[in-house]
């Protein structure tokens, strides 16, 4: 018999809008910690896709109760990706731990966030009272993650296209147009990327009263130090917070997959010892 | 007027016991033109594929009264079981050529079939989910109308990773034209002295293009070899399911990225080797060429390019 119970439905948010979600519930030791797993945006959300089921399955045979869902504009969510933003995203967020609620009793909610998804986490742990977050492998510099996905748009049209002088301006026009760039196929619209420009991480670092675990990935050999950015991050998480970082060692990338990991076993121990040793 | 779509969340159990998570989307009951798609994706990502490309095709189809359930491979998407861990992508992609994911395809042809009788029948598969559709199709063969294979691989991947001359014949073709077009430009003359151009990649791409025109012209012309793939990578189990449906005259339409560096090895290997070669045999077999579009069927308009075509195969005629 499996160790949990798992299952994925849709459900609805204030709106009526139809969002996608899977929950897995532990069938003995059951803690009364809930998680709540908030996932990258467009390709990255699709680049961790099967890890993120894999950790929610690991995390209910610890003892969890686990939620995932899927954005609106994304995955199986009801609407198209241009049309949602950062703000309905954290909406979103909103919808889910409802959602939760409503299906689970549980003491607390822990947040793990991935990439996009864990600077969405650090607003939804302030908006909605959570305690512990996990971010793992955060967006440092959201300003330079946007830059990425114009280049990424310009080099598709390079590769595809033969489209070798288009500039980052044009593509801007485009935006300004009211026209969405593909973005490892996924169509960005000007106000989610005009929203993520100016999302204040030092801010929302600063803010949180909380605890907090950050990871992030190496591949071969641990880093000596930590990386500018990330030690950037910790002095903001000083003022206020009560922090970890974990390294974990994976073969994943976010990346060109070029190895099938569907299993993170380093990261889902980390997490969840992490959980159990800050227990509530 | 749009009429609204119903979404259904579906379960099936595999052989194995690992249950299979799948979406079906439906027309409004008014709009319901009682044909069925299932949909296979490649088993490298999660029923939407990349850029969530197959849940719109399926909304776009279902608005057009096309009934369609995509699922999860198990080991896939949001699917129970595993598959592999920590091996290189194109061995786990040599699997799925292998038919890996035969019987979860099986099993939801049944489900179809039960769910849906008296609907007709049609299998999208993309890319690697080519070989899903059929391996499993053709065991029901009765049942189905038609296969739409999209960016069909009709070789096996290499066991090799690639070499300097296995740059695909798209980015050669693209890396030519994008370095033409700097040479005509002075100022790209000071990187190439300088060294800071990728020699390698020019001549290489320069042979790969070379080769495999010289390639396509022969076979073209020259070839009289069997009426059998004669490349040893040629994917057996492709070549297999396709005799039986050209044994049963079932509809087939490969619709085929221009962008698509596989769809070069498609014309090569298959198309002017045996398609072109045995009209009347394979006469169900139909190659659609979609314009401007890559692999991965990243842009929009590609995605149109596929709706499109879909709906005017199904309705040719």
């Amino acid at each position: 018999m499996n160790k949990i119970l798992e299952d994925c439905f849709f459900f609805y948010n204030q709106q009526g809008h139809y969002l996608y979600g899977c929950s897995y519930i532990p069938r003995s030791d059951m803690s009364e910690t809930g998680i709540v797993i908030v996932p990258p945006v467009g390709h990255e959300r699709l680049r961790c896709y099967r890890e993120c089921v894999t950790l929610a399955r690991e995390l209910a045979e610890a003892g969890y109760f686990v939620f995932r869902f899927d954005y609106r504009g994304e995955g199986e969510s009801f609407g198209e990706f241009p049309d949602f933003d950062v703000k309905t995203r954290l909406e979103d967020i909103n919808s889910a731990l409802k959602e939760f609620s409503r299906r689970f009793l549980v003491h607390e909610i822990v947040l793990v966030g991935f990439r996009l998804g864990a600077l969405f986490t650090l607003k939804a742990a302030k908006a909605n009272a959570i305690k512990r977050i996990i971010l793992c492998e955060p967006v440092y510099n959201v300003k330079k993650y946007v830059k990425n996905c114009i280049r990424s748009n310009i080099i598709a049209q390079r590769d595809y296209f033969g489209k070798s002088s288009i500039k980052e301006d044009v593509i801007w026009d485009q935006l300004n147009k009211g026209e969405s760039i593909s973005v490892y196929g996924f169509q960005m619209s000007l106000p989610f990327l005009r929203q993520l420009q100016e999302f204040d991480i030092s801010s929302e670092l600063k803010a949180f009263h909380n605890i907090a675990l950050v990871i992030y990935f190496y591949k071969n050999k641990k880093p000596a130090a930590l990386s500018r950015q990330l030690t950037e991050w910790c002095e903001y998480l000083d003022e206020n917070a009560i922090y970890d970082v974990e390294p974990v060692k994976t073969r994943f990338s976010w990346t060109t997959k070029k190895i099938w990991t569907p299993i993170l076993f380093d990261l889902n121990n980390c997490i969840i010892k992490w959980i159990k040793i800050n227990g509530s | 007027m749009v009429l609204e779509l119903q979404k259904e969340v579906i379960r099936v159990t595999n052989p194995q016991g690992h249950i299979l998570y799948g979406i079906l989307t439906r027309p409004h009951k008014k709009n319901d033109s009682k044909q069925l798609i299932i949909s296979c994706q490649s088993g490298v990502v999660a029923k939407g594929e990349i850029g969530d490309h197959l849940r719109w095709v399926a909304d776009r189809l279902a608005e057009q009264g096309i009934t369609v359930i995509r699922f999860d491979q198990h080991g896939t998407g949001d699917s129970q079981g595993e598959c592999d861990q920590d091996v290189p992508i194109r061995l786990f992609f040599q699997k799925i050529q292998d038919g890996c994911f035969k019987d979860d395809t099986l099993m939801v042809i049944d489900w179809a079939i039960q769910r849906f009788p008296g609907y007709d029948i049609f299998f999208l598969g993309e890319c690697g989910g080519c070989i899903s559709a059929l391996a499993a199709a053709a065991e029901r063969i009765k049942n189905v109308q038609g296969f739409i294979l999209i960016a069909m691989p009709v070789l096996r991947f290499s066991d090799e990773i690639r070499g300097p001359l296995k740059i695909g014949n798209h980015d050669a073709k693209n890396t030519g034209k994008q370095y033409f077009q700097k040479l005509i430009n002075p100022k790209s003359w000071g990187r190439l002295v300088r060294g800071k151009s990728d020699l390698k990649l020019i001549f290489d791409s320069i042979a790969v293009l070379c080769v495999n025109s010289f390639r396509s012209v022969c076979i073209k012309n020259l070839f009289q070899g069997p009426f059998a793939p004669d490349n040893p990578s040629f994917n057996q189990l492709f070549w297999d399911n396709l005799q039986l449906i050209a044994r049963e005259k079932i509809p087939t339409c490969f619709l085929l990225p221009e962008l698509d560096n596989e769809t070069f090895e498609f014309n090569v290997e298959f198309k002017q080797k045996i398609l072109n070669r045995q009209k009347k045999r394979y006469s169900t077999c139909e190659v659609i060429y979609l314009p401007a579009t890559d692999h991965s069927i990243m842009f929009l308009e590609s995605r149109m390019a596929v709706v499109n075509s879909i709906l005017n195969w199904i309705y040719r005629g």
